[in-house]
Order: C-alpha cells, then structure tokens, then sequence
C-alpha cells in the first residue's frame, strides 16, 4: 500500500482557487446543494485538489457526509485505491459506512461504469424505504404509480408497476391478471410484514445490501424469493462460500439488466404507428405498453414512411436532459387550468430506429447498435443531452478503424466523425482518432481526387475552428496528423532489429543485412515524400507552412 | 452488449446527412424565437411547441449562429426589461415628501415594493422558461466560448435595467423604502414584511459582477452597507433615550427586546447575513456603552438587584453582558465591591458591640463574663450573617449568573477580603463549629449536619492565617474532648476529614492526635479496672477512675490551663488511687512523665441531705473541696483553711467555692456572710437543709464551662503564641529552602517562603527578615561578600 502511495499520481495542483475553496467549503458543512450546483458549472473541480492536497472526495469521507460523497461518487469522482486521493478518502473516511460505500466505488471498471444506472434505479424508491440520501437532492424522484397495500398493518409502500413487473413474476402476473384498466392498489398477502416487503422492494430496486442502516433480521429471504420469484433476493442475503461481496453485486446488476431487458423486448419496444395525420389517443397503445402505465409518450416521426411511431416510457427511466427539461416545461408552463396531464407528449426529431437504442439503453444501459449507426447515435445523444450515452457512441466511433470509412462506404466517412466530433464537443477523443487514420492512410488521401477534395475541406474546417478561437499559425488537425505520421514511421524502425542501427559488424552471417538496410531506406524516403506532398497541399490551400 | 444478429428489426438505413446539409437562414430562425420569447413575456406560452423551438436553438449552434443567437436574446431580454421599468415600475414610484403623512408614506411605500416584487418574479418566470428553450444554447455554445449562460446574463440585465436603470434608479428607492418601512417597524408600526423580504431575496440573488461570487451580492454591495449606518443612528439615539428615561431593569428589558427583535428581523425581513453585524451594532450602543452606567444607577443598578434578590433582571444583565465581555468584568467588579461591603456591614455590627466593653476591661469578672458571653453570641450571629450572605450570593450565581466560573472566583475572593478583615473571624468561625456540634446539631439529620459543616469549611477556606485557626480549633476541640461535650465522634471526625482535604495533612495531625489519646485513654481505663480486679484489692472499690492521658505535644496546654501550675492535695482516698495509676502506667510505658491536671476533670458524688440521696456531678477540684466537709466532726471551714486544706491554685478555688455556695440552684455549701464575692474571711459549712428537685443533678463551674470567645488578655496571649510559631515555621521553611537551593537573591527567598507558607498564613514580610536575620546570626546563613543581597547556606 504504501508503494502505491509512493506513486502516487496527484492530480494537477491547483493554485489558490477561490471557486475551488467554495465547492470545498460547502462539503465542509455539508451543503449539499451548493456542491451540487456548483459541480453542474465546474465538473472540472471533481478530482481537483486544493491547497492541503484535499480532494473533494477525502474531504467529503473526512467529514462525514455521507450524501455528499455519494453525490461525487455518482458524478464519476475518482475514487481509486491505488491513488493516493483514493487511498487517503478511505483511510481517513469518519465511520465504516462511508468507508464501505468508497470501497464499493473501487470496484473493477465494469461495474464502476455501471454506478449511474444502477444509482438511477435505486433512487427510485423513496427514502422511507431506506434508500440513505439521496433524497430529493441529486434529482427530483418520480413519483410511483402504484401502492402495495400490506394487509399486514394496513400501511402503503409507492412503487412503479413498470419496475414490479420487469423485476418480479410475482407482480407481473398479479399486475397482467388484474381486471382494472389502471393499477393503483397491489395487494400483498397477510403473512408478509412491512420489514419483509421492504427487504423486497430493495432487492428489486437494486439497492445494495451494504447500504441498508435497518435492521432486517427476522426477514426470512428465502421464503420471499420464492414466494415473489426473486432468486436475486436470496443469492444477495445468503452467504455464498467462495464468491466475493463485489462479484455478488455484479451479478444482481447483470440480473436486474437482463430483467429490464426482457420488458423491454417485450413491453416497451413496440410502438404504435399512425398514419401522419392521425390523432393520437392513449387507448391505441399496445395493451402490453398500457398496462404498463407510461407517463411519458414520445412521438417519433418515421423519415421513409408516412407514419409516426408513438413509443409509451417512463419519466422515471429517463436519462436526457432535453426530455427531463420537455416534460418539466410542459407540466410547469403549459398545463394551465387542467392540472397536469398523464401522459406527457414529446416530439423527438430523431429517426425510430436510433430512439430505440437510446430508449432501450435507458432501461438497461446496453447500447445495442451496429457500428454504422454510431455516428447518428452520437449526433442524437448530443441533441437530447445524454452525457453519458455521448461518450459510449463515441467510444465505439473511435474503434472503427476500418478502410471503407474513408470511402464512405462504410455509412458515414472519417470527414464526418472528425465534423461531429467538433460539433457535438466529443473532439478530445475523436480527434486523436481521425488524425491517426488519415496519417496512416495519407498516401491515398493524397492521390485519389474524390477523397482528397474532402481532405482539403476537411483542413480548411479545423483551421477555421482554430482561427476563430486564438491567431495561431497551426492547424489543429495537421499538426496531429505529422504528430501521427512520425509515430506510424517510427514505430516500422523500431520493429527492425537494434543492431541494425549499430556501426559494429555483426557475427550473424546468415542474416542477410543488405534488404533491412534497403527496407529503411525506403521508409525513411517514404515518410520525406509524404510529409513533403503534405506540405504541398497546404500552400496549394494558401496556408503557411 | 452485443447487438442482437437475429432480430435485424432495427436497420440502420443511411444517415440522414439532412441535420449537416441543411440551409438555414438566421433571420428565419430568430424570428420564429423571438416571436415565441414574446408569447412567454405576455404570458401565453400555452400553445408554443417546446421541441420546435428547442430544435430551432439547437440548429442554430450547429451552424454557428449561436453567437448572433446568445446576442439577440440579451437584446430581447433587455428591451423588454427597460420597458417593464417604464411601464411598470416608474408609475409605482414611492412618494418620499416629507408633507405626507406615514400613512401615505407606508402605502405608496408598499405599492412600489409589490411592483418590484412583481417585475422580479415575472422576470424569474421567464427567463426559467427562455433557459430551457436555450438549453442547448447554454451546454453548448456557452460552455465553448466561455461565455456566462443565459441564466446568469438575465440576472445581470435585470440588475443593470431594471436597478440600475439610467432612466430611473429604482435600486436606490428600493432601499430607501426598506429602510424606512424598518424604521417604522423599531417605531412600533406593522409592516409588510413578507414582501420586503422577497425583495431581499431578489438583492440576494443577484450580484455585482458575471462570475457570481458570493461576497458580490447586491444586497452586501448596495443594502445593507445602508441598513448598517441607518441602524447606528437609530442605535445611538436608542440608548440615550433609554439612558434618560428608564431604570435599569426596564433599560435591560428594552435592550433585550431590541436584540430579539433585530434577530427576528434578520430571520423574517431582511438576510441572515447580516445577522451578526446589526447584533454588533446593538450590542455596541446598548450594552459596551452604556452598561456601566445603567449597573451604576443608585436606585435600580446592579446594587439594587443583588440587595432585593432580582434573580431574573440579574440574569438578563449578565446575558447582556455576556454578549459584548464573556468575562464580564463589569458585572464582576460591582459584585465584588457590592459584597464586600456587605460583609463589612456584618463586621461593623461586631465591632460597634465590642467597642463599649473594651474600657472596663479586666474591672471584674462578672462583668467581663457577661460581655464575653454576649460576644460569644455575637460571634456565632456574625458567622450566621456572612452564611446568609454567602447563600444570597450563591443563589444569584446559581440562578442569574449561570454558574460563571469567573463569577464564582470574584465572590470567594470578595468573601475572603472582608472575612480577613475581621480579625477574629478564625475565631468566630471556630465557635460556630464548636456550637454546632456541641448542641446545634441536636435532632438534625446526618446530610443536614454535613450542610452546617460544608458551610462552615467555605468559610474556613476563605481564612487566610489559617495557622490561628488551627490555634483555636483545637483549643475548642480539646475542650469538648476532654469535658465530653461533642455529641458524635463521628461528626468530629467528619470536621478533620474536610479540613484535610482543605489543607493536607500537616494542620490535622495533631487534632488526630488527640482522638488517638481519647482512644487509647479508654482502653488504658478498662485495663486499669482489669488489673485492679486481678490484684483483688479489698480496699474501696467505690471510686472508679476514669482516666484521660494526653500526649503534651497533641494538645494545647496553655490555652487550656492559663499560666497558673497545678496542684492540689488530694484526700488520702484519691491519693492512694492515683498513685496506683500511676505505677500502673509508668510500669507500662517506662521514662514518660505523667502530669495530673485537676482542672479538667470531674466527679461523679453521693450525698445525703435530709435522708435523701443525690447523686451530683461535680469538677474534680469542687470534690476535694466538698470531700473536705466529709468528716461529720468538721463544723465549718474558713476559706485560708480550705486553700491551705487543698493547695488550690486561688482563682480556682473562688470559682468553685462560687458554685458550689453563691449559685442559688446548687448552694451544697453555706457561706457566710453570705454574699455574690468570696473572700478571704468567709467561712463555708455544709448545707444540711439542701434539696433539689432531681435526684442526679449537675453542678457547673462558673465561667469557664463551654467555650466563649476571648478576652482581649486571652487574645493577646494567642497572638503573641501565634507569633512564636510563624516564627519556627518561617525559619523551618528558610532553612528547608536554602538547604535545598545554597544561595539566593533575597526577593527570591521572600517570593519562595511566603508561597510555601501563604497556604497555612500569609507571613508579613518584615517577620521574614528578622527570621532571616536571625538564622545569619546563629551562622545558618551569611551574606554573599560581594553581593549582599545574596544569602548562602552553611552547611
């Protein structure tokens, strides 16, 4: 442990910071709000550390605020043991439960990324539930749509029949075989106690046995499981010999998407087509959507045919800010006299089949989509403001390294990743990428006409971002596509053996040197030649070289 | 993650490149949103298509009109809030004319006040809307090119058109009405503090420069800087107004209400912010101010709470106190000074009795016995009052003053200055506990006993030459001791034990020396009557002898036989039996001297008069006198005869021959001529005729019997043993330094004595000198030759 401390990386220090010592000083005192806010304007500061080498993770653990911490953890603060941030958030964090939700966030990168889902469905069960802290602060929780009525005591529990029915048999074939036309009341039988229900609803909504401060002992898990086909909630309670708290957590994760999976496919994923002129009306909608009770009604129009496509989700699951902002203006300003109206109805101008991805990801945060519709899942993710889906679109942009992208062939072209990625912000990544792709296929860049006109635009393009930001003589894209070019050269020596490059004789006869020697050469005459025709090209555009 | 092969559902067709080749035309585009922003400021926002308008903002970044965009929309925002100040604000405008009456004034007051709250909460309203419109607009382009989003630049152009507006500074009558709704509130009018405070709220909100920071608010800029310096003019005048016509509880009352009620306004009108600074202001003219002079107002100050026990003005002026000097200095200066002469008073009382006995003094004892028993009276009154005193104060500390420790150490060191003024107080305090055990405790609990006691060693510790103390503690002790006055062991021993937790060990060693001697004394009785048994003397077994043996060192001779040695001849009977004691014990402790004191013992007699038998209880002397009688063949006695007879020292024999022939209940003897004063030619015989009620009865010794205060001839005395032994305990503790040091400075040496003594008597610095001289003299010390004012230990 303390070799790693030894190396540690500290993140880049900051100088006296007085925006840096707000954020600080508000997790200081546990203003969650304030660290929140501020974190929407500078989400720079998240890792950031201040003058005593605190980041806003350590001192969050040293201070005790258990929401606050979570509230970083789930914005993607770092919280890696082998850090020396990470390291100190945990050795100085105040009691174990804080300590234990750090160390939960130290899990391997898999379920790391998948942190904001699974936070996003616990968070839907309301606080009286359990669920520590998250309490009307990260986001405004949705309320649910059904009560489970204990006939034990008499008291109610809030759920969301789209969660009961994905998640437990039990409720859906409760939920399918009701004979009301909405659901609002669940009964559950006499024998199951409140603490038993809610040991239920925990398991269902993923919240992790770690986290639970009540006490649930007496609550016989096994009995439950079956009774509301949960396997998961007796694999989570029972101590299993040889599987690890982390890998158990996995795996409930991986049950709770294959659920979530399965209603999608089943339910969610079939819309309703209308012709363009039809009015829509609520009662039209697959049976199996309705039952399911969508709150919200996305209206997507078909591009090809003369149809709309009216797809029933849950403003639970939603991950957009341009949906979440839609549903909030339509309810806030526009409902008038009426009150508000269920289900809400927004227009999306983003094709049927890439609305499906991002729905299906909503529910289950699988991204489903071939390579070709990558580049349009990214544009569409950048208009309805899905971060997070941003990134994953572009993770799978930037590892297409295939030849017919620079045809176009292949869908899109190399000129419209490098174009979208300015566009919609993802340029860090994706501009590395392309410069590298065009480096290592410079040669027919350069001769085939078609391909080098788009080139040229192509350059033109980054040297006017460039030009509108600061005066500076470089181009952005050239020099990373030199950068790239020296990289591709360098790498072929250094795959010759090192002797080649020594004066001494070698012993070796029976290696024949004269074609290594040859071999060199050319490359290095290669690389003159292209560097050269690169330079050319940039005068012919009117650029200094 | 994989994608699904067999479903093919989904097919991706090829891309719309619509989005990227799409033409639009800023002008178009704008003119759709800006047709839209209008509908939001007119309030019809109903029917607008929120996914059109946001694709069209949207759009509109993706072909590089987002900064035309993000112009336009500031030039929109601000047209319309410039007009909002025209149409709205300017006809509201307040009346400030010093012709209108109040009323008037409130009223266009807080019709002005509605419509700033009014144009903010529109303002707010709509720009929430034109943000999410923008949304994409703020993400996108703002977050780029570092520009502040729209949410922040709204804020910023309602400050500069509507505040600020160059037309009309509605930011300066903002705050002028505010100001003058609060002043009216401290007048004790009603105002509308719900809607002052939204406009707070709306100067909280916004701030002076783009980047937000939280020192750059409107209302720390422009407010309350005015709210400040209009509170200190109000203050000012407050506190000489309250000055001029109030007393203090009410002056302490109003400031208090006031603190509360610029709190509440902090909570309910203006920010909490300001809280601690408009708190400093009150507190400064208030209280820092004027405080002293309030606690010093003749008829109702500080002097008058403590005198009249206000537990609740004392406890609201130390609250107030305590906000501005949490050592209270002030409140602890008064008290002290208030206390002292209290206790003064109590000590006047004591001398203004003394006074007129001191001339008479030593005239004759009967007058001086009665003064003296007046003066024990006193004695034990003067310890009750500075009790009284102390639970007064005590209550106050406890009940107004909060236990303040501060406090607690200015009463001890109050009590202590006026206890050590009295000179006697070691004394008096002494006697108290003396009476209180001796029969003040009669029928009290065992918790109420350790009260009386508790009380009495917080007086003790008070005392400063506790070395005289001690004198007098144990000459009282050995008294109820040896005359067996005290009504429980248990209690005496209580007493030591508090006093060594006091002082340690030293001062009670000796006391505890002397509940040894009463121990072993009674076992040396019992041992004494076994050994009789085994000798099986035949000869009188009717005298029992209950024996004391005091060890000289543990008690204190002199005080309690005066100067006088005595002797006595006892009747044959004793004699035998006291030599028979005595061998007995010099048998048992070789080498130890035993000397008898007649004075302190007593008797229990048989007697017949007129056929009946009485059993009295008399001292031992009054039984060698009365033993001298026995012989029936004796008619009477003369009182030479009787001296000569018995050797008794003279004083005692007139004290005895007093009680036993002068005092009416117990005349056993007759005197003639019978008069109060013996002398040396009267003649005593035996009473024949005596009868008393009870058959067992008690005959006092005049004067002498319980303890009393001194005389002044007794107390010189005391003084001047006192004097002797500071003397050795000074020298003990020179040497005991030196030896441990081997050369001093002089001031260091005083410094060192008198702390190792200070616990026992505060030493007097010139007594240290001629100790010191002394020690020189007798070559313990000498004088450094170059310095002299070094000292160096000889060993």
């Amino acid at each position: 442990m303390l070799q790693n401390m030894a190396g540690a990386q500290v993140e880049p220090v900051v100088k006296p910071n007085p925006d840096l010592e707000t954020l600080m000083n508000a997790i200081r005192v546990g203003d969650i709000k304030t660290v929140q806010e501020h974190l929407v304007t500078s989400k720079h500061h998240l890792n950031a550390v201040d003058k005593f080498d605190y980041s806003p993770i350590v001192l969050a653990s040293l201070c005790g605020h258990y929401d606050i911490l979570e509230l970083l953890l789930s914005l993607g603060a770092r919280c890696d043991r082998d850090t020396f941030q990470g390291e100190r958030a945990v050795y100085s964090a105040l009691n174990d439960r804080i300590r234990n939700l750090l160390l939960k966030y130290d899990y391997s990168v898999s379920v790391d990324n998948k942190q904001p889902y699974v936070t996003l469905v616990s968070s839907l069960l309301s606080k009286e539930v359990g669920c520590a802290s998250l309490v009307g602060i990260v986001r405004p929780r949705p309320d649910g749509d059904v009560f489970l009525y204990l006939q034990n005591d008499g008291s109610k529990l809030v759920s969301h029949i789209f969660v009961l029915v994905a998640r437990s048999k039990y409720f859906r074939e409760l939920i399918e075989s009701s004979e009301a036309l909405r659901v609002s009341h669940l009964p559950i039988p006499v024998d199951i106690d409140r603490a038993s229900a809610l040991a239920v609803l925990r398991c269902i909504y993923l919240i992790d046995p770690d986290d639970i401060i009540e006490n649930s002992d007496g609550v016989d898990t096994t009995r439950l499981s079956i009774y509301f086909s949960l396997p998961a909630l007796r694999r989570s309670m029972d101590p299993e010999p040889g599987k690890s708290g982390v890998s158990k957590r996995t795996a409930a994760i991986e049950d709770a998407q294959q659920d979530f999976l399965r209603l999608w496919d089943g339910y969610l994923s079939v819309p309703l087509r209308l012709p363009r002129d039809e009015p829509f009306s609520i009662s039209r909608l697959d049976p199996r959507v309705q039952l399911l009770q969508p709150d919200v009604i996305l209206r997507v129009e078909s591009q090809f045919d003369n149809e709309v496509f009216f797809y029933g989700i849950h403003g639970a699951m939603i991950q957009s800010d341009f949906l979440r902002t839609a549903i909030r203006f339509k309810q806030e300003f526009q409902s008038g006299n009426i009150g508000i109206q269920r289900p809400v109805l927004v227009s999306v101008d983003v094709p049927p089949e890439i609305i499906e991805v991002i729905l299906k990801w909503f529910y289950t945060d699988i991204v489903d989509i071939p390579p070709e519709g990558a580049l349009d899942l990214l544009h569409a993710a950048d208009m309805l403001l899905i971060e997070r889906l941003k990134s994953r679109a572009c993770l799978l942009l930037t590892t297409q390294d295939r030849d017919d992208l620079l045809t176009g062939e292949f869908g899109y072209s190399i000129f419209d990743v490098a174009r979208t990625g300015w566009i919609t912000g993802t340029f860090p990544k994706t501009d590395p990428f392309c410069a590298r792709f065009l480096a290592n296929r410079l040669e027919l860049c350069l001769e085939d006409d078609v391909i080098r006109s788009q080139f040229e635009e192509l350059i033109r393009e980054s040297a006017s971002r460039i030009q509108r930001r600061e005066e500076t003589d470089t181009i952005e894209l050239i020099d990373d596509i030199r950068y790239y070019l020296s990289e591709r050269f360098r790498m072929r020596f250094e795959a010759l053996p090192a002797h080649m490059f020594s004066d001494e004789p070698q012993d070796t006869n029976n290696v024949p040197q004269e074609p290594k020697a040859e071999l060199l050469k050319t490359d290095s005459d290669e690389y003159v030649k292209l560097v050269d025709a690169l330079d050319q090209l940039l005068i012919e555009l009117g650029f200094d070289v | 993650m994989a994608s699904k092969p067999g479903s093919g559902r989904i097919k991706i067709r090829a891309p719309r490149r619509g989005l990227a080749n799409e033409n639009m035309r800023f002008e178009d585009a704008w003119t759709l949103l800006s047709e839209a922003l209008q509908q939001i400021y007119e309030r019809d926002a109903s029917n607008l298509s929120f996914e059109e308008l946001y694709r069209t903002a949207y759009k509109m970044v993706l072909k590089k009109h987002g900064d035309p965009l993000y112009n336009s929309v500031n030039d929109l925002v601000r047209t319309r809030l410039q007009r909002v100040t025209t149409t709205q604000l300017k006809p509201a405008r307040p009346t400030f004319a010093v012709t209108s009456s109040a009323l008037e004034r409130r009223e266009s007051g807080n019709r002005f006040l509605a419509a700033v709250k009014q144009s903010w909460e529109d303002h707010q309203l709509c720009l929430g809307m034109i943000t999410d419109i923008l949304m994409y607009l703020d993400r996108v382009f703002c977050n780029d090119n570092k520009k502040p989003s729209i949410q922040v630049i709204g804020m910023a152009l309602f400050r500069d058109n509507v505040l600020r507006n160059r037309d009309y500074d509605i930011g300066a009558d903002l705050n002028r009405v505010i100001l003058e709704q609060i002043k009216m509130e401290r007048d004790g009018d009603v105002i509308d503090k719900a809607r002052i405070r939204s406009c707070v709220y709306m100067l909280e909100g916004l701030y002076e420069t783009l980047d937000e920071r939280e020192d750059q608010k409107l209302y720390l800029t422009k407010f309350e800087a005015e709210f400040l310096t209009a509170s200190n003019e109000f203050y000012t005048d407050e506190a000489r107004k309250l000055l001029e016509v109030c007393d203090a509880a009410t002056y302490i009352e109003r400031t208090n209400d006031r603190l509360n009620e610029e709190w509440e306004r902090t909570q309910n009108t203006i920010s909490t912010l300001t809280e601690p600074k408009i708190r400093a202001i009150v507190e400064k003219h208030l209280i820092t101010d004027n405080i002293r002079e309030v606690m010093q107002l003749e008829a109702s100050g500080l002097n008058f709470m403590v005198d009249n026990d206000r537990y609740e003005q004392l406890k609201l002026l130390y609250n107030l106190v305590h906000r501005v000097d949490p050592h209270v200095s002030e409140i602890r200066r008064m008290l002290k000074d208030r206390v002292v002469h209290l206790g003064r008073e109590i000590n006047k009382g004591v001398y203004g009795f003394r006074k007129p006995a001191a001339p008479g003094e030593g005239q004759n004892g009967e007058a001086e016995d009665k003064s003296v028993n007046a003066e024990t009276m006193m004695a034990l009154r003067w310890v009750e009052d500075v009790l009284a005193l102390k639970d007064k104060v005590d209550q106050i500390w406890e009940r107004s003053f909060a236990s303040d420790q501060g406090i607690q150490q200015t009463v001890s060191k109050s009590f202590a200055e006026f206890i050590n003024d009295n000179k006697r107080s070691p004394e008096y305090i002494s006697l108290f506990v003396d009476e209180n055990i001796k029969k003040g405790l009669k029928g009290k609990t065992e918790a109420e006993v350790d009260m009386v006691l508790d009380k009495a060693i917080v007086l003790f510790r008070y005392i400063q030459d506790k070395d005289i103390f001690e004198r007098y503690y144990k000459k009282h002790l050995s008294k109820r001791l040896i005359l067996g006055r005290s009504i429980s062991n248990d209690v005496e021993r209580a007493m030591i034990g508090k006093f060594k937790v006091e002082v340690g060990f030293s001062f009670t060693s000796k006391m505890e020396g002397m509940f040894k001697d009463m121990n072993v004394s009674q076992d040396l009785t019992t041992e004494y009557k076994k050994h009789l048994a085994n000798l099986h003397l035949d000869n009188d077994p009717t005298i029992d002898l209950d024996i004391k043996v005091l060890t000289s060192t543990f008690w204190p001779w002199s005080s309690m036989s005066g100067e006088t040695t005595h002797t006595c001849i006892y009747p044959p009977e004793l004699e035998k039996i006291r030599m028979s004691f005595q061998q007995f014990y010099l048998r048992r402790h070789n080498g130890r001297q035993l000397t008898w004191q007649p004075q302190m013992g007593t008797a229990d007699i048989r007697a017949t008069f007129k056929a009946r038998k009485y059993e009295i209880n008399v001292a031992t002397y009054a039984m060698v006198i009365l033993l001298q009688f026995n012989d029936p063949s004796v008619e009477s006695l003369s009182y030479n005869e009787l001296k000569t007879l018995t050797s008794i020292p003279e004083s005692e024999l007139v004290r005895h021959l007093q009680s036993l022939a002068v005092a009416p209940r117990s005349r056993v003897l007759v005197k003639s001529p019978m008069s109060r004063d013996v002398k040396p030619t009267d003649k005593f015989s035996f009473n024949a005729g005596f009868q008393s009620k009870q058959l067992k009865f008690k005959i006092g010794t005049v004067k002498g019997g319980g303890n009393k205060v001194e005389t002044d001839k007794e107390r010189k005395e005391t003084e001047e043993k006192v004097d002797e032994s500071r003397a050795h305990l000074i020298e003990a503790a020179v040497v005991r330094t030196m030896k441990a040091r081997k050369s001093l400075r002089h001031a260091d040496l005083m410094l060192q004595i008198t702390e190792q003594l200070s616990k026992r008597f505060m030493p007097d610095p010139s007594m240290i000198k001629k100790r010191i001289e002394s020690l020189i003299e007798r070559e313990y010390l000498e004088r450094e030759t170059a310095d002299p004012n070094i000292y160096v230990y000889l060993a």
